[in-house]
């Protein structure tokens, strides 16, 4: 599993690639938690390339919407493989998370900036 | 899981928040964590360097490292002190004898006496101090550099060595204590849930049910329970994630069906007079409080009237539970509805979730099933889940005629079939009624 985080003025958007599972769940929470203690005003998550999710997944990211959620902060998802939809929709979390079909839309309804932080390198990495 | 990141520049050289010393502050839940000064010094090299470990200094002449190492030919670290007299880094016998075999040239001029070995020690030395817990210096470990990341360390005790360690001796005592935790895990989880650590069958009169844990102690808890010479209920619930945590809240779900439903304390007059929706709010609740945050499971929780026939079905988020009528079979959760309560649809996370409810009005000879998710998740040699449409195709072909335990039999070698030869990967539990 493999993440990458682009900050935005407004939001984060962290893309995630590989199967989202027991074995990196706990390290996904961090991240999310990392952020939010950044003071992101909203949290992307992009799940386009994710396999694989399980229920160890799907508890990091209900741990990321209620984190968000306390503070009255935007905890989102888009771009869920069929496999992981249909997961989403078997689970009833279609109606818990706010899911969008891609980032662009996400970006859109939401109405975030696409204007990188200050001083964020978006196509740095470290 | 590696993390690219890209941070704002104002965030760059920004450390860790700083650890406390001593992390008695944090509880201590388990062996595991009781552990936690038992970094363990590698006696081997301590022993044979008469019970303590040689700490060089930057002067030290190399001729002395090549004696030392040479007389101890297990010796395969050495911490190095600075001349102030703080660990400054360490000399690995692999790195020092590398540099002495470039050429010949080298090997003369590193071994003349008056050479020492401050310019062959690598600074990025490892010091943990005796108080950390196993996990802490774990992760601290695994952070190092690649080339680094298995090297020796050094353990210090009030700013003193104390010894050097291995990554394989910290590791040994990671494994120490989770299996000891996981030991004392599932024996608990035997004696409170009464099941032996590989199967579980009860046969009632018409339900039946089986809960086979992957590996001991499980997951999966699922269990008929007869309030009432009418009432019957049934349950199965899946527990998120494994091992240890997995089964900690197990055993919670399981005390809380003792307490709320088996043996209801008989003085608690107002859980007696709740009626089941409140009961399992009421269930939910004091799971959610006694369990971390982060954990959950998904379920579904039935009453079944034998008298009407009528089953009340309460959905977790758990969605696999399916109904044969003749030779058709249901999905009973498909189009169920959370509350909109903004709660995740899952059991024992938040004190205020309430699962949707459906009622249905059984037939004669309807069998109702239902399974964990270990079941349809199970992947055949392609690598493709069972999934829903499996389970319904070998549900449609039951014998009706067979009794309950004949289904679970029928059900466990459709499913056997389509794994093949690949991998079990997670507990499975199966649930059965017929409504007579």
């Amino acid at each position: 599993m493999e993440a990458t985080v682009d900050r935005y003025v407004d939001h984060t958007l962290v893309s995630l690639r590989g199967e989202l599972d027991l074995y990196n769940a706990s390290r996904l929470r961090e991240i999310i938690t990392a952020e939010s203690m950044q003071g992101s005003a909203a949290l992307l998550i992009n799940l386009t390339d994710v396999s694989f999710i399980d229920s160890s997944g799907i508890g990091a990211l209900i741990h990321g919407k209620g984190l968000f959620q306390k503070s009255g902060r935007v905890f989102a998802l888009c771009s869920l493989q069929p496999s992981t939809q249909a997961v989403f929709r078997m689970t009833r979390l279609e109606a818990f998370f706010k899911i969008f079909a891609d980032e662009e839309t996400a970006v859109r309804e939401l109405e975030l900036s696409r204007e990188p932080a200050r001083g964020a390198a978006t196509e740095a990495s470290l | 899981m590696e993390v690219e990141e890209r941070p704002q520049p104002t965030q760059a050289g920004a450390g860790p928040a700083p650890q406390s010393r001593r992390s008695s502050e944090r509880p201590i839940f388990s062996a595991y964590e009781v552990g936690k000064i038992a970094v363990p010094v590698e006696r081997i090299i301590a022993e044979e360097l008469g019970g303590h470990t040689p700490v060089l200094t930057e002067d030290t002449p190399t001729l002395e490292v090549f004696e030392l190492y040479r007389n101890y030919p297990r010796a395969d670290f050495f911490p190095v002190k600075s001349r102030d007299g703080k660990i400054a880094g360490y000399l690995r016998r692999q790195m020092f004898f590398a540099a002495l075999s470039q050429n010949d040239f080298t090997r003369d001029l590193l071994l003349k006496p008056n050479v020492s070995i401050g310019s062959l020690m690598d600074p990025r030395v490892a010091i943990i101090d005796a108080w950390t817990r196993l996990s802490d210096a774990s992760d601290r470990l695994m952070a190092r550099e690649e080339e680094i990341r298995f090297d020796p360390f050094v353990i210090t005790l009030d700013g003193e060595v104390m010894g050097i360690s291995s990554v394989r001796r910290l590791l040994e005592g990671l494994n120490k204590y989770l299996r000891m935790d996981m030991e004392a895990c599932a024996r608990a989880q035997r004696s409170l849930l009464d099941s032996p650590p590989l199967q579980k069958v009860e046969n009632l009169a018409q339900t039946h049910v089986s809960v086979l844990p992957l590996a001991d102690p499980g997951g999966d808890i699922a269990g008929i329970v007869e309030l009432s010479e009418r009432l019957t209920l049934l349950y199965l619930f899946d527990v998120c994630g494994k091992g240890l945590p997995a089964s900690q809240m197990t055993l919670v779900i399981g005390a809380a069906i003792r307490s709320l439903f088996v043996e209801p304390v008989s003085a608690d007059a107002d859980l007696l007079r709740l009626g089941l929706s409140q009961r399992l709010q009421r269930f939910n609740r004091l799971v959610a409080e006694m369990t971390p945050e982060t954990n959950y499971a998904t379920g579904i929780v039935a009453a079944y009237d034998k008298q009407t026939r009528v089953l009340q079905l309460f959905d977790y988020g758990h969605a696999l539970a399916y109904l044969r009528r003749g030779s058709r079979v249901f999905s009973l959760c498909e189009g169920l509805e959370s509350d909109h309560s903004g709660e995740p649809p899952f059991f024992g996370i938040s004190a205020e979730t309430r699962a949707p409810v459906r009622n249905f009005q059984l037939r004669r000879g309807d069998l109702l099933m239902l399974c964990s998710d270990g079941i349809a998740e199970q992947k055949n040699e392609e690598g493709v889940d069972w999934g829903p449409r499996g389970i319904c195709a070998a549900l449609r072909c039951v014998d009706p005629d067979q009794p309950l335990d004949a289904a679970l039999v029928w059900m466990e070698a459709s499913w056997r079939a389509y794994r093949g030869q690949s991998r079990i990967t997670d507990d499975r539990s199966w649930l059965f009624l017929r409504a007579d």
